[in-house]
């Protein structure tokens, strides 16, 4: 079963085009990365997930029906999305902001549950920022600042997340912090987790399910062991690589050939 | 039931076991010390004036036992008035958080982008040029400010999306020309009806009676009722169009409601008494800066307006008893030196 799948879309912006014809079905239950080289429609795909970039030709599906014709907020119980790069209002605290991910939930009047309350104390709990919650958001590094935007994406309780390169700007040990958190929502929580990836080893690592794209193109999907080849580095990223076994995690792990004597 | 850590202190409105609004103390003690201010203020401005009236004579008039000329000055004057103060000084002061919360700037304020400016040409063509009444003033103003508001969004505007900082710059440059516009009507026209028209466009709530009141108040309570129910999709949109969208809203929706809130809330203050700036600009960073609050507190600014627009009207009408002030010279002035603050502490961050 998959809930999710982009059938035969064209996808780019009012002045190009950046996918002309897209299909993947994005599978249920696991943790899917899209790799691909710097604008190759990576993003582009993502945000065609949700609301944010309706397709111009072909479909969206969630569950059967066109996403993009579902009313927003039933669409924001079921898909949530942490985009690149998001922006924190001046002087707002943790628990504030994380309350914001209640948004399609709340009614107008009456904005605060108790099942609120419940839901943005165990994002804070999962993301590991429950201690911040009263602190201002400006006072955090960088690594707890994505914490706590991941808690207001998990505060939207979707059964489906995705992750537009929520390790970027994060320094290793910060970037191996969020993954393993991914790993978690997905494997205890059972997120359907969307992320797009830079680097093609964490992406190796942690994703149980890879799509390769390039050109606006997608050129393979399956399993890292099936995707992440030295045919298809040399393909996508134009790289000259050995793929090895990772000996910590047995999966595939990409060494850029050494064109020096050693 | 979990309790979360706030970081402050927090009141829970509601049944105990489900309550269904959260309200910040800080916000709830400030809004409550200045509506006890506004209300001081207007005892104040009530019982005092340069008409020879002791309080004792304009209690009896409160409490319907006045003579006929006390009665006049207490209840068909100064009452009117000091309401009118009030609400208008709270709808500029949301329409301005409305604003600067589109724009993300603290200059993005309805009277620095040019809306009071063209509601003034609006009022200017029928005084000057083609000869009305004060309801053909009125309907004109407000026309004038909403083709003007429309006319920034029109220029500003990139494939349907509103930027701040260009909002702005195309406001103060339409504003800037509506301004010469408004000059060379005042140059055509006799010196009496030039020396009207000014009073008009320099903001003054003298003659304010029940009538524009209620026609106000009616008014208003439209867009003040959107403007809350708005509140809490534009401070979701602080995060971003993405972040919003993913989360479920409309954002497009939300920016043009909140536009027409906006333009609805100061096309009717400056249709009913003229043009008064400040307020919209000054109030919701006071209210911000009070309140620590993490964008559009919407209560605690309108209490902050309301309080400016009568303590300026206060000033205005007492500061020199012989000849009254306009009260929108009174918030200029002020204005002038919150701005130059403004800009002193943004030249000291850098």
């Amino acid at each position: 079963m998959t809930r999710l799948i982009v059938d035969g879309a064209a996808l780019g912006y009012s002045d190009k085009l950046v996918c002309e014809d897209v299909s993947v079905d994005i599978p249920d239950g696991a943790f899917t990365v899209i790799v691909g080289p710097n604008a190759c429609g990576k993003s582009t795909l993502l945000k065609s997930l949700t609301r944010l970039l309706p397709p111009t030709r072909g479909n969206v599906l969630l569950d059967g029906r066109s996403l993009h014709k579902m009313p927003t907020k039933h669409v924001a119980r079921e898909v949530g999305l942490l985009p690149q790069g998001p922006v924190a209002p001046d002087g707002i605290r943790v628990v504030d902001l994380v309350t914001r991910g209640r948004y399609p939930h709340q009614r107008l009047f009456a904005p605060w549950s108790p099942d609120g309350e419940t839901a943005v104390a165990s994002a804070m709990d999962s993301t590991g920022v429950r201690e911040l919650s009263g602190r201002l958001v400006d006072e955090l590094s960088g690594g707890q600042r994505q914490r706590v935007w991941m808690a207001v994406a998990l505060a939207q309780q979707t059964p489906i997340l995705l992750l537009d390169e929520p390790t970027t700007y994060l320094d290793v040990s910060h970037q191996i912090e969020l993954l393993e958190l991914c790993r978690t929502l997905n494997r205890v929580q059972g997120h359907t987790l969307v992320a797009v990836l830079h680097d093609l080893n964490q992406a190796a690592r942690y994703a149980d399910h890879i799509i390769a794209m390039k050109d606006g193109e997608v050129v393979d999907t399956g399993t890292p062991a099936e995707v992440i080849t030295e045919s298809l580095v040399s393909e996508v990223f134009g790289l000259d690589a050995r793929v090895i076994q990772d000996p910590e995690s047995g999966s595939p792990l990409v060494l850029p050939r050494w064109p020096h004597a050693m | 039931m979990t309790e979360l850590d706030f970081g402050r202190r927090i009141h829970r409105i509601g049944p105990h076991s489900r309550p269904f609004l959260l309200v910040d103390g800080l916000s709830a003690r400030l809004c409550t010390a200045l509506w006890v201010g506004i209300v001081l203020l207007a005892v104040f401005a009530v019982f005092s004036g340069s008409a020879q009236i002791s309080p004792a004579e304009a209690l009896s008039a409160l409490v319907g036992q006045g003579d006929d000329y006390t009665n006049m000055v207490v209840l068909e004057w100064r009452a009117p008035r000091i309401l009118m103060a009030v609400l208008l000084g709270a709808c500029l002061a949301m329409s301005g958080a409305i604003f600067q919360n589109l724009t993300g700037n603290p200059l993005g304020s309805p009277d620095v982008i040019g809306f009071q400016t063209g509601s003034y040409t609006g009022a200017l063509i029928v005084m000057l040029l083609i000869g009305g009444g004060s309801v053909e003033t009125m309907i004109a103003a407000l026309i004038g400010g909403i083709v003007t508001a429309f006319l920034v969004f029109l220029l500003s505007s990139k494939q349907g999306s509103v930027r701040g900082v260009r909002l702005i710059i195309v406001g103060i440059g339409v504003s800037a020309m509506l301004a010469s516009v408004n000059v060379w009507i005042l140059l055509t026209a006799t010196v009496e009806d030039a020396i009207m028209a000014s009073l008009w466009g320099a903001g003054n709530l003298s003659g304010v009676s029940w009538s524009t009141f209620a026609a106000a108040f009616v008014g208003s309570a439209v867009f003040i009722v959107a403007a809350i129910a708005l509140s809490r999709p534009m401070r979701l949109l602080q995060i971003g169009t993405p972040f919003a969208t993913a989360l479920g809203q409309n954002v497009r929706a939300v920016q043009v409601s909140a536009i027409v809130v906006g333009i609805g809330l100061t096309a009717l203050a400056t249709a009913t008494v003229g043009p008064i700036s400040f307020i919209a600009l000054a109030a919701p960073q006071i209210a911000r800066r009070l309140v620590r609050s993490d964008g559009l507190a919407l209560g605690p600014t309108a209490a902050v307006g309301a309080l400016l627009l009568l303590l300026a009207d206060v000033v205005a009408q007492r500061i020199h008893p012989d000849s009254p002030l306009p009260v929108g010279i009174v918030t200029v002035s002020i204005g002038g030196l919150y701005f130059l603050w403004l800009l002193l502490r943004e030249g000291k961050k850098r």
